[in-house]
């Protein structure tokens, strides 16, 4: 079976300078920004990794690559990937990906063809734009039949069983490949810890980068959206005082007094 | 201007009028034909916005995208709408996007207004707002929550014609069954919220939480991170990944205030913060801050709750 999981590392905006913030625009440079990957692609990539864990206890062959598309991947995820068990780690590498989502589903699709993948894995949502279209994208591309807001994917004798919500409720799917699973939010919240010593192995491969030219997209109009709120801090004498003022603002209208 | 809105089938129907409404009303003009959709739904004799002109629907068959977008392709050539605006729940998102993929047309999702001609939506955790300028025909799909229950006209006038879907045969899902049913988003429309974060700690000192908004009525959130930790129910995920929200008052315990959790809270009229570390983002995103240990602040308010013979 081979499985390709789409993710994508991101600036935590958190630590974006508020100067940046004021004047953004999609070639303000946020490199100093603390790098994370997207929490769903987070999901995606360890769930990959449990599929791939079962399938082979069964003596079934499993290949799991990741594939990324951005300006660079920071060393520190190529490791980690590495280590966790992917056995390549791919980076389309194209100058200003960002609010671009059909170039970059092109893209992606391009290298799920060539890949023949059996099953796609991505994050529900992710980059600066946050749209969420990516995966439905890529579906249309590859004419892909596509499950989202998957919590949890397990490997069964005739496919893959598939939790997901649906605007019915939460459903337990056996579906038939090839398929694109979009992750969303799930209890499996965190991709797993390598060893030290796979960390240091991985160190030495390589990762594969191709140069991709994305077509341009309409840039949209940014601004930044400043809080308008002050916070008032009640003072902390002790927790019974806190307390105090705050039961009168939590009070139900109409309590006694 | 001709309207086209599309709701899927097992939505409540009315935030779902009231979200379309409230993203149309601001362009809506008089004049203007207002058609909704509901593929997968049967007649139902109820009051819709004013506005609408009439109901296209197919009946209570099964309405899987391979079914619905080609039925959606055959309204748009008789109807011609300029704008198609989806509601923008799990299948909703999904047929904005492909059928605005297969129809090549502009395609905005997640979008919370519109103003001036211009789609309006947030990015970058919310951090900055985006505004795109519209060309005719495009596709828009709502943001989930953050918009007012009930809308101001109504009308029970409104002729209803059925249009079935063709059948298509399709062998992807080989089995399937429902774990747990659809039930309304205790979100949506709640006046008081008090939102569960990562900083309690652990799933018992939810279990307090909890109880709190028993004692206070208050309806409970979660961050992210706390229900994927199993702390919570994920579809109660206060949030860009969950839901927007816009109660009156809301108080977070725990909440370190990540921007795509604020995304979710900042329509709130007044937000109150307990949180042990004063560097936390969200106390720049409140009116209220207390310094304080979540679960001491709980135990307090519990117990003069219950004192107090409430």
């Amino acid at each position: 079976m081979r499985i390709l999981v789409c993710f994508k590392v991101l600036p935590e905006f958190e630590t974006v300078l508020e100067s940046d913030w004021k004047n953004f625009t999609p070639q303000t440079d946020i490199t100093y920004a603390r790098r994370a990957l997207n929490c769903f692609d987070a999901s995606a990539l360890e769930i990959a990794l449990r599929i791939k864990d079962t399938l082979q206890t069964q003596g079934k062959e499993v290949l799991c690559h990741a594939a990324t598309l951005g300006t660079a991947l920071p060393a520190f995820v190529r490791k980690m990937l590495y280590a966790v068990g992917f056995g390549q780690v791919i980076l389309l590498q194209a100058e200003q990906p960002e609010f671009a989502s059909t170039a970059v589903a092109e893209q992606l699709a391009g290298l799920a063809r060539e890949g023949q993948y059996d099953m796609i894995l991505t994050g529900k949502q992710a980059g600066y734009a946050d749209t969420g279209k990516v995966p439905y994208l890529l579906a249309e591309q590859l004419r892909m039949p596509i499950l989202p807001e998957v919590q949890m994917v397990e490997a069964v004798d005739n496919g893959m069983e598939v939790t997901h919500q649906t605007d019915a409720g939460l459903y337990c799917s056996t579906i038939q490949l090839p398929a694109i699973l979009s992750v969303g939010n799930s209890p499996v919240n965190a991709m797993r810890a390598a060893t030290l010593l796979a960390q240091l192995q991985a160190a030495k491969v390589p990762l594969e980068q191709r140069q991709v030219t994305l077509w341009e997209e309409e840039v949209p109009r940014l601004s930044y959206v400043q809080s308008e709120k002050t916070c008032t801090m009640l003072p902390e004498d002790t927790v019974a005082s806190q307390v105090e003022s705050l039961y009168e603002l939590l009070k139900i209208e109409g309590d006694a007094r | 201007m001709k309207w086209l809105w599309v709701i899927p089938p097992q939505v409540e129907l009315d935030p779902a009028l009231a979200t379309l409404w409230q993203i149309t009303a601001s362009q809506h003009q008089m004049g203007d034909t207002l058609t909704l959709g509901m593929p997968g739904w049967g007649k139902a004799t109820r009051r819709l916005p004013a506005a609408v002109t009439q109901v296209l629907y197919t009946g209570d068959a099964p309405a899987s995208t391979d079914k619905v977008l080609p039925w959606l392709r055959q309204q748009i050539n008789i109807l011609r709408p300029d704008v198609l605006l989806f509601y923008g729940s799990v299948s909703g998102q999904e047929w904005a996007v492909r059928f605005a993929a297969r129809s090549r047309f502009p395609c905005y999702t997640q979008v919370s207004a519109l103003e001036a001609g211009r789609a309006i939506r947030s990015c970058c955790s919310s951090y900055l707002q985006w505004e795109s300028r519209l060309t005719y025909p495009c596709v828009l799909s709502t943001a989930r929550g953050g918009f007012q229950l009930g809308y101001p006209q109504c009308t029970d006038a409104v002729p209803w014609t059925k249009v079935p879907m063709l059948s298509v045969q399709s062998n992807f899902i080989r089995a399937q069954t429902q774990l747990e049913a659809a039930v309304k988003n205790p979100l949506e429309g709640a006046k008081r919220l008090v939102v569960a974060g990562r900083g309690l700690g652990k799933r018992e000192s939810c279990e307090k939480l909890r109880q709190f908004a028993q004692l206070y009525q208050f309806t409970v959130g979660y961050s992210r991170p706390a229900a994927t930790n199993g702390w919570g129910p994920l579809e109660s995920v206060v949030g860009q990944s969950g839901t927007l929200t816009a109660p009156e008052l809301c108080i977070t315990f725990g909440v370190s205030g990540a921007a795509a959790f604020l995304a979710g809270v900042k329509q709130a009229k007044q937000i109150i913060v307990v949180n042990t570390d004063p560097d936390a983002p969200i106390f720049r995103h409140c009116d209220i801050g207390v310094l304080a240990d979540a679960e001491a602040v709980l135990d307090a308010l519990i117990s003069k709750r219950k004192k107090e013979g409430m």
